[in-house]
């Protein structure tokens, strides 16, 4: 038996999508019953319900832990990490990286750039590649995405800066992904982290944050 | 049976977790202090607090529900906290205890923290005697309240700017004593001679407070003086605030026939706040409710003891972010 849910809040409207046996049973981003404006807590609610479910069915929680919108990461990780700590179940943390870095290889089959947007200048960049993350930097957005694709002949670009990077390289292949922000989907994309990465209590997900001394880590 | 209630706080820099029967028996009472993180600052950094509430919330948690020795079966409901604090504080509280009823299968209700504060007084025994006045003095707060009931409250007066903790947060720096203020700055004030004409600002203006014009006056006096004398800068500030105080509840219990005067609140752990309220009571022939100092700070405890009484009178609010709840609300 395996029922999953997977929980987006690095932007609003928040993405819940409930995996029964594999099979997308319910997604809060093209399910009409959702008021997508509710909070976490009322759209994983409305999950269950509509999928016919029991949240102590559940058999592992999949969240981002950003980067991206600092309070609304935070809320979506706290949330996730109580429901999975009340229910004695795994939780799997992903990042901005992976979930823009999987849909962006998936379409262009090159090494994937993606940034989200911070202040002063800086921004979270990260270089994913063939099934992983390669590289994550926080910094000036213009050295920081110089130094990360030097050895790239072609690659794509995703989320907040993909134009600002597509002119920075004339003479170089730069696809657009067309892609902002990540999807809960994409979890399912990644099967191996999915399958491997999961938390029990005593352990569990932390945000994302500048001082975050990189992602691998965890 | 169900018989207790899971109280989850996070408003501010401490998170804490408490388990509290329905008479107010407190089975635990657990705080993670943020105190040494917010130091370097000098104040509460908000993104910050935001962070290690994260880190600390499930730990805490675990560790109530543990030294409580029960089990989530044994829960009637999870009251937690949902305003006013901060914002980025507050989401973390409510977001877990919302996980928690979820997968737990219990109600979770959005709790106002003043009301806490208010029944702070009545934890592990019953101590207030209604009608009260209660005045609530902290770095977050500083009001007069009148209470028929628990559940009665109505707001008679609070700070038209700073809160009273905060003045003292501020001289504190001024002084160069550190942070939080409020203890060093009264040990300071004990050394010292309250020789300073500092302002006690609108006095005799019904029974709002001011502490803003108190604490620039100090700012001042510290601007022009040469060699101030830090003890008696300290012992005069703290004349002043406790003169503001302690008229303002002589004058509502001049217009308010009550009991008890209750005082709660980081600052009611003030030694002349306590000696001089008991002073006051005395005389006006009023029992002083001075509920143990691990009430009177921010807690958990109180939180969940507020919690029965939104389940005795029917009030479930969400447990969403409400930054503007005022005393009477729930
Ligand atoms: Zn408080």
């Amino acid at each position: 038996m395996s029922l999953i849910l997977c929980i987006e809040t690095s932007v609003t409207p928040y993405g819940v999508v409930l995996v029964s046996e594999g099979e997308v049973v319910f997604n809060s981003l093209t399910a009409a019953v959702v008021n997508q404006d509710k909070d976490v807590a009322t759209i994983v609610h409305a999950a269950f319900q509509a999928a016919g479910q029991k949240p102590g069915a559940l058999t592992k929680i999949a969240i981002n832990r950003g980067p991206g919108g600092t309070s609304s990461i935070r809320t979506g990780v706290a949330f996730a990490n109580s429901l999975a700590y009340s229910l004695r179940i795994p939780v799997v943390g992903f990042n901005t990286f992976e979930l823009l870095g999987i849909a962006g290889w998936q379409q262009f089959h090159c090494p994937v750039i993606s940034t989200v947007k911070s202040i002063k200048g800086n921004a979270y960049v990260g270089l994913f590649a063939a099934g992983e993350i390669a590289a994550t930097q926080y910094g000036p957005l213009a050295a920081v995405v110089q130094e990360m694709t030097a050895n790239l002949p072609e690659f794509a670009v995703a989320g907040a800066h993909r134009e600002a990077i597509q002119n920075m390289f004339p003479g170089r292949t730069v696809h657009d992904t067309g892609q902002k922000f990540g999807l809960a989907t994409a979890m399912l994309d990644l099967p191996d982290l999915l399958a491997t990465r999961g938390l029990l209590y005593p352990a569990f997900i932390r945000p994302i944050t500048e001082e975050s001394s990189l992602f691998f880590a965890e | 049976m169900k018989k207790y209630i899971l109280g989850i706080e996070s408003s501010c820099d401490d998170t804490a977790v408490a388990v509290v029967t329905e008479a107010g028996e407190v089975k635990s009472s657990v705080i993670a202090s943020q105190t040494d993180l917010h130091a370097q600052f000098g104040g509460v950094f908000p993104e910050f607090a935001g962070r290690a509430h994260v880190a600390a919330i499930l730990p805490t948690i675990e560790r109530a529900m543990q030294e409580a020795g029960i089990t989530p079966a044994d829960l009637e409901a999870i009251g937690v906290t949902r305003g006013p604090g901060l914002i980025g504080s507050l989401l973390v509280g409510l977001s877990t205890a919302s996980g928690l009823g979820l997968g737990w299968g219990v109600p979770v209700i959005g709790v106002n923290h003043l009301r806490g504060h208010l029944r702070s007084a009545d934890l592990e025994e019953t101590r207030v005697s209604y009608p009260a006045i209660i005045l609530l003095v902290s770095g977050g707060h500083t009001f007069l309240a009148h209470m028929d009931s628990p559940a009665e409250i109505q707001l008679l007066g609070s700070t038209r700017d700073d809160s009273v903790g905060e003045a003292y947060d501020k001289v504190g720096r001024m002084l160069d004593l550190g942070y939080p203020g409020g203890p060093v700055v009264d040990r300071t004030a004990k050394l010292g001679q309250a020789n300073i004409p500092f302002p006690r600002p609108m006095l005799h203006k019904g029974l709002e407070f001011s502490f803003s014009g108190l604490k620039s006056a100090v700012a001042r006096y510290l601007d022009a003086t040469e060699n101030p004398v830090v003890e008696d800068v300290a012992a005069s500030f703290v004349e002043a605030a406790m003169d503001i105080l302690l008229t303002k509840c002589r004058k509502a219990l001049q217009q308010y026939p009550v009991r008890s005067l209750v005082v709660v609140g980081g600052v009611a752990a003030s030694p002349q706040l306590r000696a001089q309220a008991g002073e006051l009571c005395d005389e006006m022939g009023v029992t002083l409710c001075l509920p143990p100092l691990r009430w009177s700070t921010d807690n958990a405890a109180m939180i969940a003891l507020a919690t029965w009484d939104y389940l005795h009178l029917d009030k479930a609010p969400e447990p969403l972010p409400a930054l503007q709840l005022a005393i009477g609300d729930f």
